[in-house]
């Protein structure tokens, strides 16, 4: 019944979250720009827990560096850490209500942009204050929107 | 009982989800210790950075499709008035460049007479800017379309029509990364023009705000003060134009005043910046 986990398709969710992550934008809704890419791996690591470990996170936390020419891994930390705490909890996390999976989202990207935030301070510079931590607002109000999408996917083809 | 073992092969794959997690948290600490203390990942990076160029392209296609559409609509009108506007521009330019070239002269014949360190002067080439604001809400960076290639070296100067930019970053064979002086890990040492009082000007992370968090509270500055570039820091020439001072708060109970400036380049509107080379004239040696 459930959909199988199609690698195309991740793979050019990636690109696509990738992209979004770094387009420009005006200043104030670029403040408010959800964490797509933490947003795919939490979606992915919650229903496809066998196939989207923590090794996977690593290496999309990797691309993510790259892209925002950041240090080396410190995306790949928040990311392991956001994807291990989905992967020991995906069971749970499905049964909820879309509210508590909406707050679930919101603590996940919090911990993502907080691991962030700690390599920051350790670095020299970290940025605090309400651009830190609106990216966690707007993830998980943009949550039911990605859950609609798979159920709509899931509907279409439900022979998979 | 007997089953468990079994079933445990059957199930488990490889190491539990804790082990993976802190063997993958430590490599990630490991990355970043070698990325930021000993520089040995230059080549990977280099590597990933050709996975990073089409993504990128890919994020700024529509900026620039927009850009491309607007030059082609530009009605005539538009083009004859900013024709005349032009050209206006450029007489004005051209009178005041009569004048900068007989300063300039004058300028090296007085550092010849005095017999002082020679005049640095630079030489620009236009670079176009590919990817504005990487991860904008905490870095104030950009990305450009010139690199190793073309000469670029880390700690270049930046400058557009206005003034400093920001410097290189990182270099990549055809691209490099630009960190602009609003980037909260920037600082740059200024001096007023009015009265050559030096201080450190340090990015905000806001684009249109900059701080000079070191002025005593009886400093004389006045809002409206030009800031240019010391050369007190051995990064940027000096002379070039940085910001203008918009705000003076006197804080009677702390050491420093609150003092704000915007910088003169329009940094959130760059579409191309200009690269300095440092050029060294030959002066006469002292006698």
């Amino acid at each position: 019944m459930k959909p199988t986990f199609n690698t195309r398709r991740f793979l050019l969710l990636l690109v696509v979250a990738l992209v979004l992550t770094i387009i420009p934008l005006p200043t104030l809704i670029d403040r408010l720009r959800p964490d797509w890419v933490a947003l795919l791996i939490i979606f992915n690591a919650l229903y496809w827990p066998r196939t989207i470990g923590v090794g996977v996170a690593f290496l999309v936390g990797i691309l993510l560096d790259v892209v925002n020419a950041e240090l080396f891994g410190q995306h790949a930390l928040a990311l392991v850490v956001v994807a291990a705490v989905t992967l020991r909890l995906y069971q749970r996390i499905r049964m909820f209500p879309i509210l508590q999976k909406m707050i679930t989202v919101f603590i996940l990207v919090l911990i993502f942009q907080f691991m962030l935030f700690w390599v920051e301070g350790v670095i020299g510079t970290p940025v605090g204050g309400w651009q830190r931590w609106s990216p966690a607002i707007t993830s998980a109000l943009i949550w039911p929107l990605i859950e609609w999408a798979r159920l709509r996917w899931q509907r279409r083809r439900p022979n998979y | 009982m007997v089953n468990r073992g079994g079933a445990n092969r059957l199930f488990r794959r490889g190491p539990s989800l804790l082990t993976r997690t802190i063997g993958l948290m430590i490599l990630a600490v490991v990355l970043m210790a070698a990325d930021s203390q000993y520089n040995h990942l230059g080549h990977v990076r280099n590597i990933l950075q050709t996975v990073a160029t089409p993504i990128r392209w890919l994020a700024v296609a529509p900026v620039q499709i927009s850009r491309y559409a607007n030059e082609i609509v530009t009605s005539r009108r538009q083009l004859h008035s900013q024709n005349a506007k032009l050209s206006n521009q450029l007489l004005s330019q051209a009178i005041k460049l009569q004048q900068l070239a007989a300063l300039e002269a004058e300028n090296h014949r007085l550092r010849a007479l005095m017999g002082s360190t020679p005049k640095v002067d630079a030489q620009a080439s236009i670079a176009e800017v590919t990817a504005i604001d990487l991860d904008n809400r905490f870095r104030q960076r950009l990305v450009i379309n010139q690199g190793k290639r073309s000469g670029v070296f880390i700690g270049q100067t930046v400058i557009d029509a206005n003034g400093i930019v920001g410097q290189v970053l990182s270099i990549e064979p055809s691209s490099a990364v630009v960190i602009l002086i609003t980037d909260i890990e920037h600082a740059i040492a200024v001096e007023t023009v009015r009265n050559g009082v030096r201080t450190i000007l340090t990015g905000t992370g806001d684009v249109q705000q900059l701080d000079l968090p070191f002025l005593p509270n009886n400093t004389d500055i006045v809002v409206d003060d030009r800031l240019v570039a010391s050369g007190l820091d051995g990064k940027f020439p000096a002379g070039y134009p940085v910001a203008d001072i918009v705000s003076v708060t006197q804080q009677p109970g702390l050491p420093f005043a609150k003092v704000e400036a915007q910088p003169v380049a329009a940094l959130d509107r760059l579409h191309e910046v200009l690269l300095l080379w440092p050029e060294v004239i030959e002066s006469e040696p002292s006698p």
